[in-house]
């Protein structure tokens, strides 16, 4: 069964009660993630785990190990050093013996780098990679862009936490749920299920990774 | 009482009372309107009722589960040309839903499959916008233009504002080679979702590495791209997907096509029946319209003798081949989602005009194919014909379009 608005809200009644201030959070990369605030809000009746209060910019902090490219590695290897890395900014050589090793940058440092809103720089959000990516899909940046009360958080995509943040969205009285934990009694296909942006029902909705197709 | 209601009426009562076999139409009726009727379509229609997705449709194709998600039939209009560049569109007055009030008859019914074949939101995504962003965003992921038309898109609204989608069109049409207009059917294997994925998320997956005209279609932790079918020979698979996941006719298509829709949304909604079956019914024609082998002559003798025991006439197609005998590629077929043990026994019907050849789209033409020098790739058959009988066999090969 899936979880009903009603679950969903006595839950949020339940924490709202219990909980009280729990202390934001600062991530080393910078990006603002708040974790817990009072609660405030009429949209969805209780705050987001992840949720963008602020943008802030990323930093140019990338790690310096590596690359450990293992002799006779089967995948491809376009590089074999950071120093190969010289064709953006903070050049690494990154990569596993399933993707191969190539070359990251940091693509961007601020949103505005990406492009007009809604898109935004994830601080360190490459694939199994610490560079700073643009993310190219999403409905908001911050929280503000949801209106009064609003939250806007990360949300996977159809292939759950194997690519990572695909982009930031609203939550609204619609939702299904608000954070993975609401998902945690749903049947399962494939891995767990995760709460996600569902970009067909235009709303936050339990999901089971599917991954294109 | 629409024509459509007063059929299904008629249907049902011919399902319980007729000895009669039941007429097509009179199936497609049954299936929308019978709970039991398409359950049963399904349970039939499952190889191997344990791999992940016959367990899953198992599970969820009842009433309660899927058949409780709300129907999704968005207003929607085509992508254009005159959108690239510029911002999602607002819904205006000429944004329809599909209209479904169609008499329950062959023709009234092709026309609505054919119509929602290019014009039906199947799979909404966002990372869509990517190949959107200029003039030349869609050939750098091998979508077509066709006129005004982008790569069979089009733009769906969604309760959360206006989405980019495909419709079947996306994968499954190409332009044609001899003028403007599209070849409906044939497999786009130009198409690269993979690239744009990986382009939208600024990522470096696996996605990037099917390559085009593949899909990873299996929720499995496998990377298993598949390549794109050829729906016009549909009607002549004996069984449906690569892997031979399904047991093929008209209802078994009918009811893949509407899991299809449901799985591709995450389970958030499922499509009209009526569209379901109508697309089913649409797709189960386009096998008209393609040339068969030649009767008698020198390639058709060579065929018969080499190929024709597996690719049987007059479909080209036949019961599936177990993975180590055919020696291609096993990832696909190894599939825990979709694998049944066996590769389809691909039906050869248009097969001159896809780009990529195989369950993993290996091989990109016939001739390499039929290239004795290949040593990659399995599928050894017709490899040691001598020079005369590998040119007239290509020869009718290549009119197989
Ligand atoms: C994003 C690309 C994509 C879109 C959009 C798409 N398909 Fe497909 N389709 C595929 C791929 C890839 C396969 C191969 C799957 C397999 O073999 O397991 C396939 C296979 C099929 C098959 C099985 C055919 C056979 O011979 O085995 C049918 C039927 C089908 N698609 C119908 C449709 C219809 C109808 C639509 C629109 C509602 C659609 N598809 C939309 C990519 C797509
Ligand atoms: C033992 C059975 C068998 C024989 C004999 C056989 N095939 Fe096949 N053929 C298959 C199977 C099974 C596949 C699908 C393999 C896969 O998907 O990897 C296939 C695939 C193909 C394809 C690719 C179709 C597509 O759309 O991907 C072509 C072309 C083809 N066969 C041509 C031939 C020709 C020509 C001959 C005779 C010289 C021949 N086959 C003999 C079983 C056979």
């Amino acid at each position: 069964m899936r979880l009903t608005l009603t679950t969903v809200y006595a839950a949020m009644v339940a924490l709202a009660l219990l909980g009280g201030c729990v202390e934001g959070g600062q991530r080393a990369d910078g990006d603002a993630v708040v974790t817990d605030t009072v609660v405030t809000d009429t949209t969805t009746g209780r705050v987001p785990l992840k949720h963008r209060a602020a943008a802030a910019m990323c930093d140019d902090e990338r790690s310096t190990a590596g690359p450990d490219i293992p002799g006779g590695a089967g995948a491809p290897v376009d590089c074999t050093s950071h120093a190969d890395c010289q064709s953006g900014d903070n050049g690494r050589c990154v990569g596993n013996s399933h993707d191969g090793w190539y070359c990251t940058y940091d693509l961007c440092f601020a949103d505005e780098d990406c492009g007009p809103s809604p898109k935004v720089c994830e601080c360190g959000g490459g694939f199994r990679s610490d560079h700073n990516v643009c993310l190219h899909e999403g409905n908001c940046r911050v929280d503000a862009d949801c209106g009064a009360s609003g939250y806007c958080s990360p949300s996977l995509g159809s292939c759950g936490d194997y690519t990572g943040t695909v982009g930031y969205y609203c939550h609204t009285a619609a939702d299904e749920c608000v954070d993975d934990a609401d998902c945690a009694g749903e049947p399962s296909t494939f891995g767990s299920p995760y709460c996600a942006y569902n970009p067909t029902a235009g709303k936050w909705a339990c999901s089971n990774q599917q991954c294109a197709g | 009482m629409s024509s459509r209601a007063a059929w299904v009426g008629l249907a049902l009562l011919a399902a319980c009372t007729a000895d009669a076999p039941l007429s097509d139409l009179e199936r497609g009726a049954a299936y929308v309107s019978d709970p039991a009727y398409r359950r049963a379509a399904l349970e039939r229609s499952l190889v191997a009722p344990d791999n992940g997705y016959s367990a899953l449709r198992l599970e969820r194709y009842t009433e309660a589960s899927w058949g409780a998600l709300p129907v999704w039939n968005p207003r929607a209009r085509p992508v254009l040309v005159s959108d690239l560049g510029g911002p999602v569109p607002n819904p205006g007055v000429d944004w329809e839903p599909l209209d479904l009030d169609v008499p329950w008859e062959e023709a009234a019914l092709s026309a609505l499959g054919a119509r929602a074949f290019s014009a039906y939101p199947a799979q909404v995504e966002p990372a869509l916008l990517m190949a959107l962003t200029d003039a030349d965003a869609p050939a750098r992921f091998g979508l077509w233009v066709d006129g005004d038309r982008v790569g069979g898109l089009v733009w769906a609204e969604t309760p959360g504002g206006v989405q980019p989608a495909f419709s079947c069109a996306s994968c499954h049409a190409i332009p044609r080679d001899d003028g403007p207009g599209l070849v409906l059917g044939a497999p786009n294997h130009a198409i690269d979702f993979g690239a744009l994925l990986d382009a939208s998320h600024s990522a470096h997956t696996s996605a990037g590495r099917w390559g085009p005209g593949r899909v990873d279609v299996t929720p499995d932790d496998v990377d298993n791209p598949t390549v794109i079918a050829d729906l016009r020979a549909v009607r002549f698979q004996r069984d449906l997907n690569r892997a031979a996941t399904i047991s093929n006719d008209l209802m078994a298509l009918t009811v893949r096509l509407e899991t299809a829709v449901i799985t591709n949304s995450r389970e958030a909604v499922r499509p009209p029946r009526e569209l379901a079956f109508a697309l089913a019914w649409y797709l189960w024609g386009l096998g008209d319209a393609l040339p068969a082998l030649p009767a008698d002559g020198a390639g058709a003798a060579v065929f018969a003798r080499e190929c024709g025991r597996c690719h049987l006439p007059p479909g080209l197609a036949g019961p599936p081949v177990a993975l180590a005998a055919v020696a291609t590629d096993p990832t696909v077929g190894e599939s825990p989602w979709r694998g049944t043990g066996a590769y389809q026994t691909t039906s050869l019907r248009g097969v001159a005009r896809r780009g990529r050849l195989l369950a993993g789209g290996a091989i990109d033409s016939l001739e390499r194919l039929l290239d004795p020098d290949r040593v990659d790739g399995g599928h050894r058959y017709g490899q040691t014909l001598d020079d005369a009988d590998r040119a007239s066999l290509l020869a009718v090969m290549r009119d197989l379009r």
